[in-house]
């Protein structure tokens, strides 16, 4: 046994279909109308005479009364059944129509999704931009981390939804309030990577800038950022997913686009397709921006990403 | 005059007296090898002449300048060879000159001449073998044009065979550069192999308790550690030294 074993990427492709077949087929059969269940319907077709005793009277009388046709019928179902799960058909011809044309003046999928980007990328860029020269500069003052540290170990542990109620009461419902709970729910994690990244520098390479001539107000720029790059892009990376579990919790409420509220609202009428869809896309969006910051990752830090590691 | 010089330097950290009035003389143009027991103080040493760390007592000077700061003149060359990631060969090569404004390009490509490393200017640090990164390393310091060499241990993290290669490469380019050297190891071949002057000092607190002009000829070559003198100077220092590593033990 090989250990630890690797499959080459046309393989690993391969079977990563086949996980996900697997997924879709046991969705199909779960949903699959094999049962039929005998049901009865009865229709009211009019009215008609009946002849009946009279209780009080003790005589006969003629009275109407409603008259019932009673039909046998089946009715096929499957083990999961509306609305606890549409068919796979079902659900993409939901997701279609939802990008295409939802109805009844309702966003699309396009515009859940473009909404709820936005106001990450916003969030975390605010919280970016504020968290990496603080996180970086309470990396080299211990005063100032002493100071601010225990604020962030209070804020740190609570969920983004947790600010919802806050954030309506003070900011009402608005885009204020969305980017408030974003920004709340990712800025503790950027100062966080973005200290650990800095301290982690290794001090053998400040010795080494010194004695190679550079100052100490040269060593910001000329080694300590170099250095703490990579983690500090790798800890931003962590910080765009969280936004993501933020927004969800920040389109709750005070709005009708974004892929959030996509999720909430079609729970309200038990639209479970489009709940599937909106986390769906969630996932998709989390894949690409991921992909993206990659991109951009290796564009920027070349020597991360080079091939040909020797020992 | 010598080049650098220690004057009854004593270094404390807290309770822990690393060295204790020690006297060191370096010449210009002389290759000192320091070699003690782990713990002995040689590192400490180096970093009082790199400006690291200031003596508890007595002084440190170059060129009987007292070293107060960080000082380039005095080029440090890491046993973890502590080059730039982000850098590539060249531009790690091209450092200090670049920080003061006097980037030559054509030095840069002399030095990865003279270390060895033609053909991966280019590679960046992680691309590269123990020993190529240890090349680098020695031309970037070189590049800074220091008055001394200090080594601290260059070779230690080194196969057997790559630091027999990097030895004698050493031993040349400081002949052909003529530079001092301040070199410290544990390793007697070593000292022996590069070494004009051999100092051995205690275990903690460190002071020099011997030292032993080398008189082998030059170049040496591993074929030395044959000869009857070489195995005559070995058996020498070795005595002296095991006495510290002993007294260290029982230290510690």
């Amino acid at each position: 046994m090989n250990f630890p074993a690797y499959l080459d990427r046309r393989k690993s492709f391969t079977y990563g279909v086949i996980g996900i077949g697997i997924v879709l087929a046991l969705w199909w059969l779960l949903t699959y109308p094999f049962f039929e269940e005998r049901v009865v319907v009865r229709t009211e077709t009019g009215t008609v005479m009946v002849e009946e005793l009279d209780e009080i009277s003790g005589e006969m009388v003629r009275i109407r009364r409603p008259a019932y046709e009673e039909v046998a019928g089946v009715e096929r179902r499957a083990i999961v059944n509306p609305p606890a799960l549409d068919t796979p058909q079902r659900t993409f011809r939901d997701a279609w129509m939802l990008l295409t044309d939802p109805g009844g003046g309702r966003p699309s999928l396009l515009d859940h999704i473009f909404w709820s980007t936005l106001r990450i990328v916003a969030g975390f860029l605010i919280s970016s931009l504020l968290a990496v020269p603080l996180g970086i500069a309470m990396a080299l003052y211990p005063r100032l981390r002493a100071t601010i540290s225990p604020i962030i170990s209070f804020l740190r542990p609570l969920p983004s939804i947790a600010w919802v109620p806050l954030a309506l009461i003070w900011l009402g419902a608005g885009e204020a309030q969305k980017l408030a709970i974003i920004f709340m729910g990712s800025f503790s994690a950027a100062l966080i990577y973005t200290i650990e990244a800095t301290l982690r520098v290794d001090p053998i390479l400040v010795r080494a800038a010194r004695n190679l001539g550079v100052s100490e107000g040269q060593l910001l720029g000329k080694v300590l950022l170099p250095a703490a790059l990579p983690s500090i892009v790798s800890g931003l990376k962590v910080v765009m997913a969280i936004g993501w579990t933020c927004v969800i919790s920040a389109e709750i409420v005070g709005t009708q686009k974004g892929l959030g509220s996509l999720i909430w609202n079609s729970r309200e009428i038990s639209k479970t397709s489009w709940v599937l869809v909106g986390m769906a896309s969630i996932s998709a969006m989390v894949l690409l921006l991921d992909t993206l910051f990659h991109v951009i990752e290796k564009k920027l830090l070349p020597w991360v990403f080079i091939e040909g590691r020797r020992s | 005059m010598s080049l650098l010089s220690a004057r009854g330097v004593t270094k404390r950290f807290g309770d822990i007296v690393a060295l204790e009035g020690l006297d060191l003389e370096v010449a210009d143009g002389e290759f000192v090898v320091l070699v003690g027991a782990s713990g002995c103080g040689k590192s400490t040493l180096l970093n009082l002449f790199a400006g690291f760390e200031r003596p508890s007592e007595g002084s440190v000077a170059l060129r009987g300048e007292n070293i107060e700061g960080i000082n380039p003149r005095c080029g440090m060359v890491f046993q973890n060879y502590a080059l730039f990631p982000w850098l590539t060969v060249r531009g790690n090569i091209g450092f200090g000159p670049r920080l003061r404004g006097v980037e030559d390009a054509a030095r840069v490509e002399a030095l990865i001449k003279t270390v060895g490393i033609e053909g991966f200017g280019d590679h960046y640090p992680t691309q590269l073998s123990g020993g190529m990164k240890q090349r680098v390393a020695l031309a970037r310091t070189l590049a800074n044009d220091p008055e001394v060499l200090l080594c601290d241990e260059p070779f230690a993290a080194l196969d057997a065979m790559t630091r027999t290669v990097l030895q004698e490469e050493l031993a040349r380019i400081a002949r052909e550069e003529g530079k001092t050297v301040l070199f410290i190891t544990h390793s007697i071949d070593e000292a022996l192999l590069l070494g004009d002057r051999i100092v051995v000092m205690t275990a903690r607190p460190g002071r020099v308790k011997q030292e032993l002009a080398n008189d082998l000829p030059r170049p040496r070559t591993a074929d030395l550690e044959l000869t009857p003198r070489y195995l005559e100077l070995k058996s020498e220092i070795w005595e002296s030294v095991r006495q510290e590593v002993i007294a260290c033990g029982r230290e510690g």
